[in-house]
């Protein structure tokens, strides 16, 4: 009898847990209270597949109402709303449907997505904008554009908002400002309640697309004031965690610790929203983002490597858009950290060992096209075939390698621990490598500490990804090619480059920045400073119901479009 | 027991101060650059060099002490370099949701552990015995992503039984107004029951992938402890006076292992403060382990080091409540001093 006791005890205690466990499984969510962007929803749908995900293998889809909130998950968390301190991927989302830049592109539908192009157009807030023949820009805004709170945006918010990106100590948009030949804010000139200007130094190349950036969005002069201190003169603080929107969407509520954010449509934007609201969400794992979504738990979802792109493709209830992108991938090669990376033999000897096609077919799944040089494929005055870039030949390769008079040699090749990408990548590079004689040393690092060792120049082989904003080689070039820059991790110089990037960030001639564009990819190929992979596609995954997706010139993921059919 | 609680007070409070020192130091000698972090990859010289002047990181190493120590003790940990927000907040704003997911996964595998770990112990050498140890073997090694892995592949995307791993709540529900900052409480504190139950059904998953793994060593310990309690000479004694089976087990033999399961149940806990990271990345859960996860990746140091703090002073005042429950178990503990002289 007694010793049934400690049995029973046991069944006892996994009857409850069992029953905890069923009666949590089998509960319904149906009165749970939503948040403020789903309750708008509502007025045209109430049981919205966002708010009960797990229920949609129980729920007849035909009958089911549709909600027309949009759930939204990004690769990483949303840190910071202001929208003139470099942020995470997913604040710049967010900080794009909070701001609206003075122009837009003009978009034309390819495969069901809305893809920009190099024309510019007024944006909804805007009513006129003309460039005259001294670059002088003059804007005028819609009368009928407001901010989120309902007050109308004034020209001398818009200025007020150029003024601050330059002087603001904090503000990272002064390294923005000389391709655009601004360097002070004389340059910004209020007009009248509705019409201000901006003059820069000289025409250039890139101004149009430069005001297409989110970063040029109105900020509400009397709020920032407001919130001004003496150590925060530009009210920084206060923009951080806070938004009156100038663009298509409010700040509904941020629950930052739970990492969910919903949008509200701004009723005083002058164009459409076509969804009732937006709820970002962070889910930190890809392989997580990409099952809620198979799931219907997720409408979106940004950030997924190829690998699972390549899986949603064959769900019939996923959409993958997919659009060739200016972004380059490529390994730097430091000379510095590794000196036998000092000869240029070497360096070209590795650039053609490189199984170019085999990465793009098996690593990136085809969701990639021939990076070529640091002016990629899909980028204007590419020119890859003349300018000779690597393809891979071996023999080439073992070639060069024998005449360098470099014997073997090991060499760490670093890697950063969130791209899986990059880590298959490093294994056919480290193969390949092997038969010029070079041991390559795979060290997978975390972000942080590779972010920091790139800064210090102290890797010797490193993975990097690089897209610029508005699609130009020049400022491409800039920011990785330059002598001395900061972001030119592989610390390569080229003086005649240098020269060439002065010279075509400019130019407005096609044909003359044709030429210009040539010779760089001519001199790119000849030193060999890195080996370009590949340049990443664009891609977004969608619920198959999903319409208006759009791709513009930052790629950073644009919500006002998006409806569920 | 005044006495008593004076003097682990005394030792926490000198712990806590030592904590912070060590964990001071320790920052500031990982290699790392937190002003050019703090302004971003395109920030200039002059702007790099405007940061480390207005956080005083250019002062000397004594003087940053100072200043940190003065800052701590008005509980002020610093700001995170990610979000610009003072990392007590944060911290504190996540804390509830580490503590719920710690307390109900410790609560399901004391449930599993002790009651497996007496059964093994009282039918030793059998098969029930047998097949606990495979249990604890089993729980032991498995990794925690794994069995969250699968258990979210089969329970929540295959089977549908358990939401998606999203969140503490399902997409878009408000949290209810906090009382306690667990879910499950303040749902039902407001009366919204639904968001009690639905915050269950987030809940179960973690819960069961900690919960598996971490009743392994309380199962191993309870019945280790049990076996020493029941093989002693008192319970022979109980035997031979005929004393009934279930009060030799549940008051003269559990009781007597108690102290070493306790213990064990408090590393357990300790753990689950610090060291879910894994599971709160997996499973999206908005806690301080995956606070330190964001820190750690983007090497946001003013947020780790309050992390690690944190944990820390969690640390000790968890063994101040295991030494308090030791005295209250075991009057020979906090009479140890009077007895000994």
């Amino acid at each position: 009898m007694t010793r049934k006791r400690p049995s029973r005890l046991l069944l006892l205690s996994a009857l409850i847990m069992a029953l905890g466990l069923i009666a949590a499984a089998c509960s319904s969510t149906d009165d749970t209270t939503t948040t403020a962007a789903q309750a708008a929803a509502s007025s045209t749908t109430t049981t919205a597949a966002t708010t009960e995900p797990t229920e949609t293998t129980e729920a007849p889809e035909p009958e089911q109402p549709i909600s027309n909130t949009i759930v939204v998950s990004l690769s990483t968390d949303i840190n910071i709303l202001e929208q003139h301190l470099f942020r995470s991927t997913g604040s710049y989302a967010v900080t794009r449907a909070l701001y609206q830049p003075l122009l837009d592109q003009v978009y034309t539908e390819k495969d069901g997505a809305l893809l920009g192009t190099s024309e510019v157009t007024p944006s909804e807030i805007l009513d006129s904008y003309d460039v005259a023949a001294d670059g002088t820009a003059t804007f005028t805004l819609n009368a009928n554009a407001k901010f989120a709170n309902g007050d109308p945006i004034k020209a001398s918010d818009a200025v007020y908002m150029l003024q601050r990106s330059i002087d603001a100590p904090a503000s990272y948009i002064p390294l923005l400002l000389p391709f655009i030949a601004i360097d002070s804010a004389d340059s910004f000139t209020v007009v009248d309640d509705l019409t201000f200007t901006i003059t820069p130094n000289q025409p250039t190349a890139l101004f149009n697309r430069f005001m297409t950036f989110q970063v040029f969005g109105p900020i509400e002069q009397s709020l920032a004031d407001a919130n001004a201190t003496d150590e925060d003169p530009y009210a920084f603080d206060y923009f951080t965690t806070n938004a009156n929107a100038s663009g298509p969407y409010g700040l509904g509520s941020w629950d930052q610790a739970r990492g969910e954010l919903v949008l509200e449509p701004n009723t005083g934007w002058p164009g459409q929203v076509a969804n009732a609201g937006v709820i970002v969400r962070n889910v930190p794992d890809a392989a997580q983002r990409a099952l809620l979504l198979q799931n219907g738990d997720l409408d979106v979802a940004a950030g997924l490597p190829p690998r699972l792109i390549n899986e949603l493709k064959d769900d019939p209830n996923i959409n993958v858009y997919s659009a060739p992108s200016t972004r380059v991938n490529y390994i730097g090669m430091n000379a510095t950290a590794e000196p036998n990376l000092a000869n240029k033999m070497v360096r070209q000897a590795i650039s053609y060992a490189i199984p170019y096609q085999a990465l793009i077919d098996n690593v990136m799944f085809g969701f990639a096209s021939t990076a070529g040089t640091l002016i990629t494929s899909n980028m204007d005055t590419y020119q890859g075939e003349a300018a000779g870039i690597y393809t891979t030949d071996m023999a080439k390769a073992t070639e060069l390698m024998d005449a360098s008079g470099v014997g073997p040699f090991e060499v760490e090749l670093a890697v950063q621990n969130s791209r899986s990408q990059d880590q298959q990548a490093a294994v056919f590079i480290q193969d390949a490598l092997r038969e010029l004689g070079i041991t390559v040393n795979i060290n997978v690092l975390p972000d942080g500490e590779f972010a920091e060792k790139q800064n210090n120049r102290e890797l010797a082989m490193f993975f990097h990804e690089w897209f610029s904003w508005g699609d130009d080689p020049f400022y491409q070039m800039t920011f990785l090619a330059k002598c001395g820059a900061f972001t030119n991790f592989a610390g390569a110089c080229n003086e005649r480059l240098d020269e060439i990037i002065a010279e075509g960030t400019f130019e407005t001639d096609p044909a003359a920045r044709d030429a210009l564009g040539l010779e760089a990819q001519q001199l790119m190929v000849e030193d060999a400073d890195r080996i370009y992979l590949w340049s990443a596609d664009w891609n977004l995954a969608t619920r198959s119901n999903i319409t208006g997706v759009t791709k513009d010139f930052t790629e950073v993921p644009r919500f006002e479009n998006l409806a569920k059919g | 027991m005044r006495r008593y609680l004076a003097k682990r007070l005394g030792i926490s409070l000198l712990t806590i101060f030592g904590i912070v020192i060590v964990v001071f130091f320790l920052v500031r000698v990982v290699p790392g650059d937190a002003a050019s972090l703090r302004a971003g990859p395109y920030a200039t010289e002059e702007r790099i060099e405007a940061i480390a002047d207005q956080y005083g990181l250019n002062d000397p190493i004594p003087v940053q002490f100072v200043d940190y120590m003065s800052g701590f003790v008005r509980g002020d940990l610093g700001v995170s370099i990610r979000t610009n927000q003072p990392v007590l907040g944060e911290l504190l704003a996540r804390l509830p949701a580490s503590l719920e997911l710690a307390l109900y996964s410790v609560l399901l595998a004391t449930l599993i552990g002790v009651p497996l770990g007496i059964l093994a112990a009282a039918r030793r050498g059998t098969w029930v015995d047998n097949l606990t140890r495979v249990y604890a073997v089993i729980g032991s090694s498995m990794a925690l992503f794994w069995l969250g892995l699968l258990l979210i592949f089969f329970f929540a995307f295959q089977l549908g039984w358990f939401p998606g791993p999203v969140d503490r709540l399902a997409v878009g529900t408000e949290a209810p107004p906090t009382y306690t900052g667990f879910y499950t409480i303040d749902g039902v504190l407001s009366g919204r029951f639904s968001t009690t139950m639905e915050a269950f059904r987030y809940l179960a998953l973690p819960v069961f992938t900690l919960g598996f793994v971490l009743a392994a060593p309380i199962l191993k310990m309870v019945r280790a402890a049990m076996i020493e309690a029941l093989d002693s000479d008192f319970v022979r004694t109980a035997k031979a006076v005929g004393i009934s089976r279930t009060r030799m087990l549940y008051v003269d033999g559990f009781r007597n292992a108690l102290i070493p399961v306790i213990t064990t149940i408090g590393i357990v806990f300790g753990f689950m403060l610090g060291g879910n990271i894994i599971v709160e990345f997996l499973f999206s859960w908005p806690g301080v382990g995956r606070y330190a996860f964001d820190a750690i990746t983007t090497r946001d140091l003013e947020a780790l080091q309050g992390f690690v703090i944190m944990v820390g002073i969690l640390y000790v005042i968890l063994n101040i409540v295991i030494d308090v429950a030791y005295g209250l178990i075991d009057p020979r503990i906090r009479l140890g001093r009077t007895a000994s002289t």
